[in-house]
Formats: structure tokens, C-alpha cells, sequence
């Protein structure tokens, strides 16, 4: 009966409710309340003597509860369900709950990949790049600020005239090596000849680590 | 790892509750309330303090051990000089037997504290605003101080997104970082689990003083299983801590125009002036507050001084902030300025309100008994004050969004649902106050 759309990035609203028709579930709910009410207070209104004694608070009340109850059912048992389903990560570590949470993102926001391979791709940096290091990262908008989220704990992360790594991440990053090893052209300058970088790493076209020499 | 939380919790509620108990001691029962209450003022008081060091003085943030210290010795003696040790019956509530519903209602609302704390502890930050401010803030401020105030560095703050926001949500993270020794990924959402039993504690606090204890466990309920509410519970955004201050001063007036008490007056600024250090945005309700509070003040024999000397203590806690945001030339807009026009909002707001699942159907509840309780509300004077103060900062929100440039973050789904979470502790408490057993013994109730 309900959808949840949950856990993407860049928003946190909550929609659950699939639609009856083109109305929304919650729609139709809330209308119910209203008629439940209104059917209510039209009998007691016409003096019926069963319902004169019913405590209008009480009744108010239930019927509040009544509609409420498919919502929070379907939510409840939603959010419970996903801690039995994750429930192995309780004794895991930080690095593999956000791995987990980055992959269910990148599956919801259809990013192909680009959240779900980030923890790989930081836990390689941290066994190439020297803890303490000057880097830089080059990147897309989220990809490049939650990089350098994970690395401001470990590295000075800093400029391309100052960094000593050189981190590539996304798709939308170009960059080019010629045969003498030489970084000639990266995303966003027009600076041609960056200087000369070993290759630490080439985990695909789009995640690169390299040092400069 | 768990003794760092319990020393974080600690460290805001113990100088908190002093305060509390020491200047505001409004009534002598009501734990939860305390509670609460000591939590919004505890992290208040703390971050102001971590801001005018760290901001304003340059020192080293290991004097705020010592400052904390002196602070706790200072007020347990204070304490002590006042009350003498009657420390636990100050604590004692009347044991009344709970029936099996109440029971019922309240395992309930203790499986959605449960539900949340497994959710603060699987999930780990990774949500845009808070990668980008709420926590990134705090761990520039925790891994390069000196960065952070270098405008050659990149973390210097003003390089930083959203520089003109204010530093109650990054500070208390980075006081936990401190405490840690090092940031932690989950443990930072704990400080957002604080704030969603506080909510919890103040509703049932003050439900409590004026409907039964079944139905203010029943609104707690409805309250604490609001999907949207329990996704922020768990989340390091200042949204959350945001709804917990607004509530809070909304409720706090209300008790000021119920019982006449001056207190009640104070701490509501006091709680303004802290929604105001968490985001912008509560400048709206700010403006609402003052614009009540002009239509309070008709009749009720109140002087301009008796209410300047009010505002004091929160003009005193706000004053550091608003200094640097002049003497740095920081804006309140979250945008460029301009004004535009731009009705569909409207459409957009209605929908979030009464299409959207965030809030079951919170929403058709509160504005479904408000219709029908409405020559009630007329009729109450502090009741016509406090709905005409909700729908003022209601107005003032859609203002916000259908005459600037802020439009674009209702249109793309990312914050217009986040800003009603702002509405939903001070609705809760109103549709509390509606059930009161003598809108039930009236003529004139609707229907009757």
C-alpha cells in the first residue's frame, strides 16, 4: 500500500504514501477523519440518547487514533524491518555503517555508483597518502565536500599549488598524463603543465590517486 | 566512547538545571519539564561560552574545563545556600497508579526512543547540509583552529559555506569532539536524540498542567511517530534543535499569559534568543514574538521597562553573536537578497502540509479541532494570543518563500518540509490545550 522514499542525499523529507487515484494516501486519510467527525456530531447533534452520553473527548480521540494507525504501522514496521535487515552492523565500524548508508543513497538518488564506491575509495587513500599529507581533492559538488568531510581528520587538505597528492573522484573530473609522466590538463583551470606525478593509483578513470614528484 | 556522552549530557544539564533552579524555579514539580528545559538552556549557555572563548578571545578551549567547574561548584553552593540538601524531595513526584492504557501509550513512546538510538548509532553522518556545515564546522574547528581563524586557509571561516550561521549546532558537536578526543561520526547524532526527548519531556511536562495524563501521552505519541520528526531525531541538522527552541519559548509565552508569571516571560526570550543562535531563520518568529507580544501588552497593565528588563538576560546571551555578525558584515539571508514573486509556493506549502506523509496526519488533526474549537479560542484571550502567534509565524514563512529568493528551496523539495518540523511541538501543545475538560463542559462547543 505505501512507498517509502527515503535516505538521499541532498533532501530528507519524508514520502511514504503511494496515491489513490491522484490523491495521496494521506489525503484520503485525513478526508476520513473529517467524515468520521462529521458523522459523529451529525448523530449526537440529533439528540440520540446512546450517543449523548459518549464522551465527546474520548471519541475525538479514538477516531484520531484509528487514522493515525495505518501510517505508523507502515512506518513503524518499515523503520524496525531496516534494523533487522542491517542489524549485523550494530558491532561494525563507522566506515562500513556509512558505507552502507552512502550505497542506500546512491541506489535512491540513481548516482551509479559514485556515493557507494566513496568509502572504498577513502580507506585507499589512507593506506597510499601519508597521514599528515598535503592534498588535494578534485571532484564533483557532494563527492568533493564529503571528501573532504572524511579527510579533514587526517590530511591538510589544501590547493592544487600546495598539495602533494593529487585526489581525483567523479565523473565529471577530466584529467590528462602524458608519456613523461606529466600532469597537463585537470577540470576547471586553464593551467596547462602542473609538473610531473607519479601514479599511485588508478582504481578506474574516475578515482585516481596521484603523487607529485 | 559512552562515558563521553554521559560527560556531554552532564555538562549541559547539570549547569542547565542549575540555572533553572537558581533563577527560574517556576514551579517545584515537574522532572520532565526540568529536564528539558535545563538541556535547551545547558547547551545555550555552553556554546555561548565556547564561542566568546573560541571566537572572541582566542583562548584555548581546555579553559572551558575550568570555566564549567567553577561554574558547577559555584552554582551547587549557591544551591546549597538557598535550599539547604533538600536535593531529593525537590526531585519527588507524587506516585499516582497508571492504568494499563497510559502503560500501554508510554511503552510505546519509549520503543520510538528506542528506534531512534539504534538509528543514531547504524547511521553515521552523510547528509548534504550536514557534510557541508552543521558537522564539517565543527570538525575544521576541532582539526585545524588555526586554519579556522587564517584567511590564507581554506578552512578559514569565512571560505566556509553559510558563513553568516550561527554556531549553537556546530559548537555542540565540537564540545563532544573535545570531550572524544577525536570527532565521531555517530556519536555527534546522540546530541540530536537529546533534543528529541527533550521535546518529548517539555510536551508531557506542560501537557500535563493542563489536560490528563492519557491524552498527553497520547499527543506525545502522535508527536514521536511523525516519520519526518523521527528521521531528524537521529540527524545532525540544526532543524530539530531549532523546533525544540521555538517550542519551547512558544509554550513559555503561553504559560506567561496563563499565570501572569514574569519568569515565564524571561525564559521565552531566553529560548528565542537561542533559536536565533541556531539558524536565521528564527528571526521570523522572533518578529512574531514582539508583535504578540504589542497586542499583550494592550490592557494587561504591562510597562515598556517591566518588558525591556525581560528581554535583558537574552539580549546579554545573544549580544556576542550579533557583534560579530556586525563587525564581520554577516547577512541573515541564506540567498541574494531581491524580491520576487512567486505564488505557487502556496501549492507547494499545502502540499507538504496535507499530501506529503512527513507528518501522518498531524496536520488535518490540528487545523480539523482548531475549526472546531474556534469560538473556544476566540473566546480565551491567552489562547486567541498563541494561535494568532502560530499563524503570524506561518505567515511569515510563507512570506519567506513566496517573495524571495528562497522560493527555489521549497521547489526543489530540500527545505519547506524541514521548516514546518518548526510548527509541530508548538501545534502539538495547542491541540493539547483544546481537549481541556472545560471546552467540553461548554454550551456552545460545536456540534452541541
Amino acid at each position: 500500500m505505501f512507498l517509502e522514499t527515503m535516505e538521499k542525499l541532498n533532501s530528507i523529507n519524508k514520502t511514504l504514501a503511494l496515491s489513490f487515484g491522484s490523491l495521496s494516501t494521506i489525503v484520503i486519510f485525513g478526508l476520513g477523519l473529517y467524515f468520521l467527525w462529521f458523522i459523529f456530531f451529525m448523530y449526537k447533534s440529533r439528540g440520540i440518547p446512546e450517543l449523548k452520553k459518549i464522551n465527546t473527548k474520548m471519541v475525538l480521540l479514538v477516531l484520531i487514533v484509528i487514522v493515525w494507525l495505518p501510517v505508523f504501522i507502515e512506518s513503524t514496521s518499515a523503520n524496525w524491518s531496516k534494523i533487522f535487515k542491517e542489524v549485523e552492523l550494530v558491532t561494525a565500524t563507522t566506515e562500513i555503517k556509512s558505507e552502507n548508508r552512502l550505497c542506500i543513497a546512491d541506489k535512491n538518488s540513481n548516482l551509479k555508483g559514485g556515493a557507494c564506491l566513496m568509502e572504498p575509495y577513502i580507506k585507499e587513500v589512507k593506506t597510499l597518502v601519508p597521514i599528515g599529507s598535503k592534498v588535494v581533492i578534485i571532484s564533483d559538488a557532494y563527492y568533493g565536500l564529503f571528501l573532504k568531510y572524511r579527510f579533514i581528520a587526517d590530511y591538510q587538505v589544501t590547493s592544487r599549488e600546495l598539495a602533494d597528492y593529487w585526489l581525483f573522484y567523479g565523473s565529471r573530473v577530466a584529467y590528462q598524463i602524458d608519456s613523461n609522466s606529466e600532469l597537463l590538463e585537470v577540470t576547471g583551470d586553464s593551467k596547462k603543465n602542473w609538473g610531473r606525478f607519479e601514479v599511485l593509483k588508478i582504481i578506474d578513470q574516475n578515482r585516481v590517486i596521484l603523487k607529485k614528484m | 566512547m559512552w562515558l563521553t556522552v554521559i560527560l556531554y549530557f552532564l555538562s549541559i544539564l547539570i549547569p542547565g538545571w542549575l540555572i533553572l533552579t537558581l533563577w527560574f524555579d517556576t514551579e517545584s514539580r515537574g522532572g520532565f519539564k526540568k529536564i528539558a528545559l535545563s538541556y535547551g538552556l545547558g547547551t545555550m549557555l555552553l556554546t555561548t561560552e565556547i564561542f566568546l572563548l573560541v571566537f572572541v578571545l582566542r583562548l584555548p578551549i581546555k579553559w572551558l574545563h575550568y570555566i564549567l567547574g567553577v561554574e558547577i561548584v559555584l552554582g551547587i553552593l549557591l544551591y546549597l545556600r538557598r535550599f539547604g540538601f533538600d536535593f531529593i524531595k525537590r526531585f519527588k513526584t507524587e506516585k499516582k497508579k497508571i492504568s494499563w492504557i497510559e502503560g500501554f501509550l508510554a511503552f510505546l513512546i519509549f520503543c520510538q526512543f528506542v528506534l531512534v538510538n539504534i538509528f543514531a548509532w547504524l547511521k553515521p553522518v552523510i547528509n548534504w547540509d550536514s557534510v557541508a556545515m552543521w558537522s564539517f564546522k565543527a570538525k575544521i574547528l576541532f582539526y585545524n583552529l588555526s586554519g579556522f581563524f587564517n584567511p590564507n586557509n581554506q578552512d578559514f571561516w569565512q571560505n566556509q559555506n553559510q558563513s553568516g550561521y550561527p554556531w549553537l549546532v556546530p559548537l555542540s558537536q565540537y564540545w563532544l569532539a573535545v570531550l572524544n578526543k577525536s570527532f565521531d561520526e555517530v556519536l555527534v547524532n546522540f546530541i540530536f536524540v537529546g533534543f528529541f526527548v527533550s521535546i518529548i519531556f517539555l510536551l508531557y511536562g506542560y501537557l500535563r498542567n493542563y489536560i490528563n495524563r492519557t491524552s498527553s501521552l497520547l499527543f506525545v505519541w502522535l508527536f514521536s511517530t511523525m516519520p519526518l520528526i523521527v528521521t531528524h531525531a537521529h540527524n545532525a541538522y540544526a532543524d530539530l534543535p531549532l523546533a525544540f527552541y521555538l517550542g519551547t519559548a512558544f509554550i513559555l509565552t503561553y504559560k506567561w499569559l496563563d499565570t501572569k508569571n514574569h519568569k515565564y516571560l524571561i525564559l521565552s526570550w531566553l529560548f528565542l534568543a537561542s533559536a536565533l543562535l541556531t539558524k536565521n531563520e528564527a528571526i521570523i518568529f522572533v518578529i512574531a514574538h514582539l508583535l504578540i507580544l504589542l497586542f499583550a501588552k494592550r490592557g494587561s497593565g504591562l510597562g515598556w521597562k517591566k518588558i525591556l528588563l525581560s528581554a535583558l538576560p537574552a539580549l546579554i546571551i545573544i549580544a556576542p553573536w550579533l557583534g560579530f555578525k556586525l563587525v564581520n558584515k554577516l547577512s541573515m539571508n541564506n540567498v541574494g537578497g531581491g524580491l520576487g514573486w512567486h505564488p505557487e509556493i502556496i501549492g507547494q506549502l499545502l502540499s507538504d502540509l496535507f499530501a506529503a506523509a512527513s507528518w501522518n496526519v498531524w496536520w488535518y488533526i490540528f487545523f480539523g479541532l482548531s475549526l472546531l474549537f474556534i469560538r473556544q479560542i476566540i473566546k480565551d484571550r491567552s489562547l486567541r494570543l498563541v494561535f494568532g502567534l502560530w499563524f503570524l509565524a506561518m505567515g511569515g514563512l510563507l512570506i519567506l518563500y513566496v517573495f524571495t529568493e528562497e522560493y527555489q528551496f521549497a521547489v526543489d523539495g530540500t527545505a519547506l518540509s524541514r521548516n514546518l518540523i518548526n510548527f509541530v511541538p508548538s501545534s502539538v501543545f495547542l491541540t493539547g490545550l483544546l481537549l481541556r475538560r472545560e471546552f467540553f463542559t461548554s454550551n456552545k462547543f460545536f456540534g452541541d
